[in-house]
């Protein structure tokens, strides 16, 4: 694929899910059949395109194009590198997967010719984000991204909904206020906020330092950090279980993403290290992961449990960037794959559950597993993933992440990784033992002898729908098959970013 | 890595075929139950088959296959001959566990299940025996502890359920615990591989130590982090707790061995620096095994349930195992004979505590009871049974002419040996209390043997019991392999074991000098007498006087001294403050805009919106948010309370009458003389 192709491929994945927003909308009002079949093909079609990126990246190339200048200095650029091809690919995949579940789940939900539209929009701004070429193209369809998604929040317009919608939405345009702030101190100190030149600010002044902590607040809010995290576990559990797990799965990563380009591309390594800012990073990361962990065992609603461990789970991502070493940095990136993977899987599995059966609570949700095999079978592994259980993928993120930390020579960190994994283990574990094993509406102490063949896993019971099934399955041999698999892409793909941004090239 | 003397990838299928098989069988259907457990049983003799097929391969030297990459490491698999012993014992036990299965689980439910991880179990564990790094082996040892659980839970009551869940997470902890070990060693040893490296561990070497000993230590169950064993082992149906109890636990006990004696020794000659850290951790780790041996048989002592006096049982014969291990590290190239005799209680152990657990299972299976009190006068119903359970059972005691006897006296002159060589009186008074725990493990078989079989038939238990060939043909294998090894215990030592001794850093002397060991010397003799005699001292006088029967308070329980407030407190503080600043951080969102004032008050008056039907996890973090201020100072008072111990019912010093004091005194002087004697 020479660049010419390439351009135009980006170009047209970040521009053609925008355009079909207004199509798949006309279309709803007609035939619900149609309407899905459009937002099919349009993430299909987003996907395949993405992916064939592949090769371009794999070749060490990197494109950076300037499509326009708005004012002086200041344009709307796209470039793709190793790390934009990363967060799309997932980015992308996930949605695909999503969208496939939402035909069933949406079915009998109201205002699916709002939904499918808002779908689509958000994947082409999520993408946006994902190949900008600057800053400023960057904070655009960050903006544009933060404020479609409220759409999906408010979903089911409850009164809870409307609440965690309006938080969402104040704490997002904080965000946005912040990053904007953080973009025009590095302009006026850089003179460019574009992410092709290197370092743009490599002097330490307090304006520098400005710049950062609004970047850290622009950013952080999306990604969860303490204590910009309040909004999340309100926001994700009412949205609807697919725009959940999409919420939770790929529009958290955006927040970690702009923090990557801000370390590498604003900042450096060594501005990070020598003014001890990867230390302020550090704090909050582990702040952060121990209070998601924590926070999570509290909760009894399984969605909110699920978006607390997400807060967790992003606190890893932070304490990767945070130690800035080879090891730290794969397992960043690795674990943004992981989590995306997981943490859908999940959030598409507690959507199922609460399709069927309507069990929101988890105390509710004992011998679930038995009505649902399938459904529960994806969402144990999954868990597992999320303990670090070897062989699934979260292991590996977590056994790099440890290395990376270990190599720093902080072992604080690796602790912390370890009695996370312990909380992680003591939140998910009740949810899924129960499930299969505990025997509800009997006499719990009776002669085990009683039980007859009543309570065994029967594959034929009705599951959910396979279309809603589909897409757990595939994610939860996803776990397996990024965390056993001789050839790793993920991995690789994520040891290649790691070398690219310490040691300046891919190979 | 060493070079291999020869490359195959046998050991890679002996791992597959038993993992595929479980996962293939979980989707036949229900109905085929004679093809299920044709596959198992094919299964579990394909691995048997397969490593003796090992053996010449063995002798020769390390054999063991590379895969190619998986989880970014190589997934190795070394089979040298001390892992071999180990392979051997586990396939063996496997093929008469899987055998009684057939019939003691006729009428269980959840078949599909028990039977798909019964054999998945099977290929883990394999693993990691086999596993050539500690990368691999943490895999499978992971891997083994999710697939035993559900053999644990298989009754599915809430006792079962309760055990599990204990299980599990003391078994998550000892596996983070590994995990971290396994980071920090390769952080400063830079590879993986199980290679003498005591010198590039550096400053972190105490901690790595006791790490790797709290994640092997948990599965091994050894004192202070055996709480979950007496629950787990006995829940489980029955070939399962032969299973774990005879197999599984070795695990820990070959990781234990592991770590001592080959990372922890220096690499090359070693100075005089590490010598001694290598003694002074050997000797922490004899100690261990010491108080692991008595706290065991003193609580087997006192239990009334079977199946539980048998669990205890194991954890006091893992402190044999784990004494042998600490008396052969801190007598460094000297310590052949703790080595072979702790390798050899291994296999011992293996065969009679399966065989134990399977006999009380075979009583269970027919009486439903596991109760000593309602139990009674079973050999002359099973007389079969009772003769090969006297048998294992006088293994267990380490009577001479079974096979107990070889590896117990390796063990103890290992101490005597050690002690001669040291002159160290700690080593001298663990030495006396391994001959305590002698005695007292026979005192709790006689309890045993005397409430199962003797005495009585009780009334509803008066029928005739007719026990299955398969049944009977396990048992007799069991009673069979006791005698013979008992009868002739230097086959095993110089076929095996000894060879097995060769691999390891032992200077050749020593070994030389186990070869043609005199088992039925007088000395050895002698002491098993002094054992038998002590034995006699204490169970005759505390059988009359139901000493047995007493049940020690709630709050000495290890669990209720450190397992339950050393956690709560830590969480309580945890939850509380992470718990109310977060919700204080929302409230103060949400009420920043028109005023401060609420999320002040609601910092002072936290955790109101408590939601009361949570899980267990999640409801004791709750009630730490905030309800639990009260609930804990309660708690805390109900605990001071109970301190004074005096005060309680259970054991009141007043009931004590004049003539149980007389005969404690007795005791006590008997004691007294067992321990000054030879000094």
């Amino acid at each position: 694929m020479d660049e010419a192709t390439a351009i135009a491929v980006i170009l047209f994945v970040i521009l053609f899910p925008i355009v079909m927003t207004p199509v798949i909308m006309s279309a709803g009002g007609r035939s619900d059949k149609l309407r899905n079949a459009l937002t099919l093909g349009t993430s299909t079609v987003t996907f395949i395109l993405t992916i064939s990126l592949y090769p371009v990246v794999m070749n060490g190339e990197i494109i950076q194009l300037t499509l326009f200048e708005i004012l002086p200095d200041l344009e709307i650029s796209l470039r793709l590198d190793i790390l934009s091809f990363n967060l799309a690919a997932i980015a992308s995949f996930i949605w695909l997967l999503c969208t496939i579940y939402s035909l069933d789940y949406m079915a009998e939900e109201h205002g699916g010719s709002r939904y499918y539209p808002v779908l689509v929009f958000t994947l082409g701004s999520c993408l946006g984000i994902f190949l900008a070429g600057d800053f400023f193209t960057l904070f655009v369809f960050f903006e544009l991204m933060s404020l479609i998604s409220y759409i999906l929040v408010v979903h089911e317009e409850t009164e809870q909904a409307l609440k965690a919608g309006y938080k969402y939405l104040v704490m997002t345009i904080i965000g946005g206020l912040a990053l904007f702030l953080g973009i025009i101190i590095t302009f006026e100190l850089g003179g460019t906020v574009s992410l092709g030149v290197g370092t743009i600010i490599d002097e330490v002044t307090f304006l520098s330092f400005l710049a950062f902590i609004c970047f850290i607040i622009g950013f952080g809010m999306k990604a969860g950090m303490f204590p910009l995290h309040v909004w999340l576990p309100d926001a994700h559990p009412v949205a609807p279980s697919p725009a959940s797990a999409l919420l939770s799965g790929v529009m958290l990563k955006t927040g970690a993403y702009g923090l990557f380009r801000v370390i590498f591309h604003a900042f450096s390594v060594e501005v990070m290290q020598a003014n001890n800012w990867d230390i302020v990073l550090g704090v909050l990361a582990v702040i952060t992961i121990m209070l998601g962990s924590a926070v999570a065992l509290t909760q009894n609603d399984i969605k909110r449990r699920l978006a607390y461990s997400s807060v967790g789970q992003m606190g890893y991502v932070l304490l990767g960037l945070s130690i800035l070493n080879e090891n730290a940095i794969t397992g960043a990136m690795f674990h943004i794959f992981c989590h995306a993977i997981m943490k859908s899987c999940l959030f598409l599995a507690a959507g199922a559950i609460i399709w069927k059966t309507g069990k929101r609570l988890i105390s509710d949700m004992g011998g679930v597993g038995r009505e649902m095999p399938y459904t529960l079978g994806c969402f144990s592994v999954a868990a597992l993933a999320m303990i670090g259980i070897p062989p699934l993928n979260g292991f590996l993120s977590k056994w790099t992440l440890g290395l990376g930390a270990l190599d720093a020579n902080i072992t604080v960190y690796a602790i912390v990784l370890l009695i996370s994994s312990l909380l992680n283990a003591l939140y998910y574990l009740p949810i899924i033992v129960p499930a299969f094993f505990e025997i509800i509406g009997e006499d719990k102490g009776a002669n085990a002898h009683a039980h007859g063949h009543g309570h065994a896993l029967n594959f034929n019971v009705q599951d959910v729908a396979p279309r809603m099934l589909a897409p757990m399955v595939i994610l939860a041999i996803s776990t397996l098959l990024f965390g056993l698999s001789p050839i790793n892409v993920q991995f690789e793909l994520s040891q290649i970013t790691s070398w690219f941004f310490l040691e300046g090239g891919i190979f | 890595m060493e070079a291999l003397a020869y490359s195959t990838s046998v050991p890679l299928y002996l791992v597959l075929v038993p993992m595929l098989t479980g996962i293939v069988l979980y989707f036949v259907p229900v109905e085929r139950m004679v093809t299920r457990k044709a596959a198992v049983l094919c299964s579990a003799l394909f691995s048997l088959g397969g490593v003796i097929w090992l053996l010449p391969l063995v002798l020769v030297g390390e054999v063991g296959c590379d895969l190619i990459e998986l989880m970014q490491f190589n997934l190795n698999f070394r089979v040298d001959l001390f892992g071999w012993i180990f392979a051997l014992l586990i396939t063996l036990i496997w093929v008469l566990a899987t055998i009684f299965s057939f019939s003691y689980m006729e009428h269980e439910h959840h078949l599909c299940r028990y039977y798909s991880f019964f054999i998945f179990t099977l290929g883990a564990i394999l693993g990691v025996i086999f596993a050539g790094d500690l990368f691999s082996l943490f895999i499978f040892f992971e891997i083994m502890t999710f697939s035993s659980f559900v053999l644990v839970i298989h009754k599915q009551n809430q006792e079962a359920l309760k055990a599990g869940s204990l299980y599990l997470y003391m078994a998550i902890i000892g596996g983070l615990s590994l995990l971290f070990a396994i980071l920090l060693f390769f952080g400063s040893a830079g590879h993986l591989n199980m290679v003498p490296v005591l010198e590039e561990l550096g400053n972190q070497r105490t901690a790595i130590f006791v790490l790797f000993m709290i994640g092997f230590g948990i599965k091994a169950g050894i004192v202070p982090l055996h709480i979950w064993l007496p629950l787990a082992h006995p829940v489980a149906p029955s070939p399962a707790s032969a299973l774990l109890s005879g197999i599984m636990i070795k695990a820990g006990a070959y990781g234990v061995l592991r770590v001592s004696l080959i990372l922890f020794q220096p690499a090359g000659a070693g100075n005089e620096v590490e010598w001694v850290y290598v003694f002074n951790s050997g000797n922490i780790l004899m100690w261990i095994g010491i108080v692991t041996m008595l706290a065991g048989a003193i609580m087997a002592l006192l239990q009334s349930n079977t199946k539980r006096i048998l669990a205890y049982s194991s954890i006091s014969q893992m402190g044999y195992i784990v004494t042998g291990i600490g008396v052969a590290m801190l007598m460094g190239a000297d310590g052949a004979m703790g080595f072979s005799g702790s390798l050899y209680h291994i296999a011992n152990h293996a065969i009679f505590k399966a065989g134990l657990f399977i006999m009380i299972g075979v009583v269970y299976m027919y009486t439903h009871e596991l109760d000593l009190s309602r139990l009674g006068g079973m050999a002359r119903k099973m007389p079969l049974v009772a003769i090969t359970f006297a048998i294992a059972a006088l293994g267990i005691a380490g009577i001479p002419g079974f096979n107990g006897f070889a590896s117990k006296t390796l063990v103890h002159d290992a101490l005597l040996y050690a002690y001669q060589h040291h002159e160290v009186y700690g080593i001298f008074v663990a030495e006396r209390f391994f001959v305590v725990t002698s005695a007292l493990t026979i005192c709790y078989f006689l309890k045993l043997f005397k409430g199962v079989f003797l005495g009585p038939v009780p009334e509803d238990l008066d029928q005739e019991y007719r026990i299955a060939p398969s049944v009977n043909f396990v048992i007799v294998i069991f009673a069979l392999l006791v005698i013979g090894i008992g009868i002739s215990p230097n086959l095993l030592l110089d076929v095996f074991i000894l060879p097995a001794a060769h691999l390891y850093d032992f200077a050749a002397s020593s070994i030389e000098y186990l070869h043609g060991f005199q088992f039925f010397a007088w000395q050895p003799l002698e002491a098993v007498l002094v054992v038998v005699l002590l034995a006699l001292f204490i169970y005759l006088p505390a059988v009359s006087r139901g000493w047995f029967e007493w049940q020690p308070p709630a709050w000495l329980s290890i669990q209720k001294l450190v397992f339950e407030p050393l956690p709560r407190a830590v969480l309580s503080f945890f939850f509380r403050e992470v718990s109310i600043n977060d919700m204080a951080l929302g409230q103060f969102y949400e009420h920043s805009s028109s005023s401060n004032e609420q999320s002040l008050i609601y910092l002072d008056n936290p955790g109101q919106e408590a939601e009361p039907s949570l899980d267990e996890a999640g409801q004791s973090a709750y009630y730490f948010t905030g309800k639990g201020l009260e609930r804990e100072r309660r708690l805390k008072e109900q605990f001071r309370s109970s301190i004074f111990w005096w005060d309680q019912d259970q054991w009141n010093i007043k009931n004590l009458n004049f003539d149980n004091l007389l005969l404690a005194f007795v005791l006590g002087v008997i004691l007294f003389i067992v321990f000054s004697y030879g000094n």
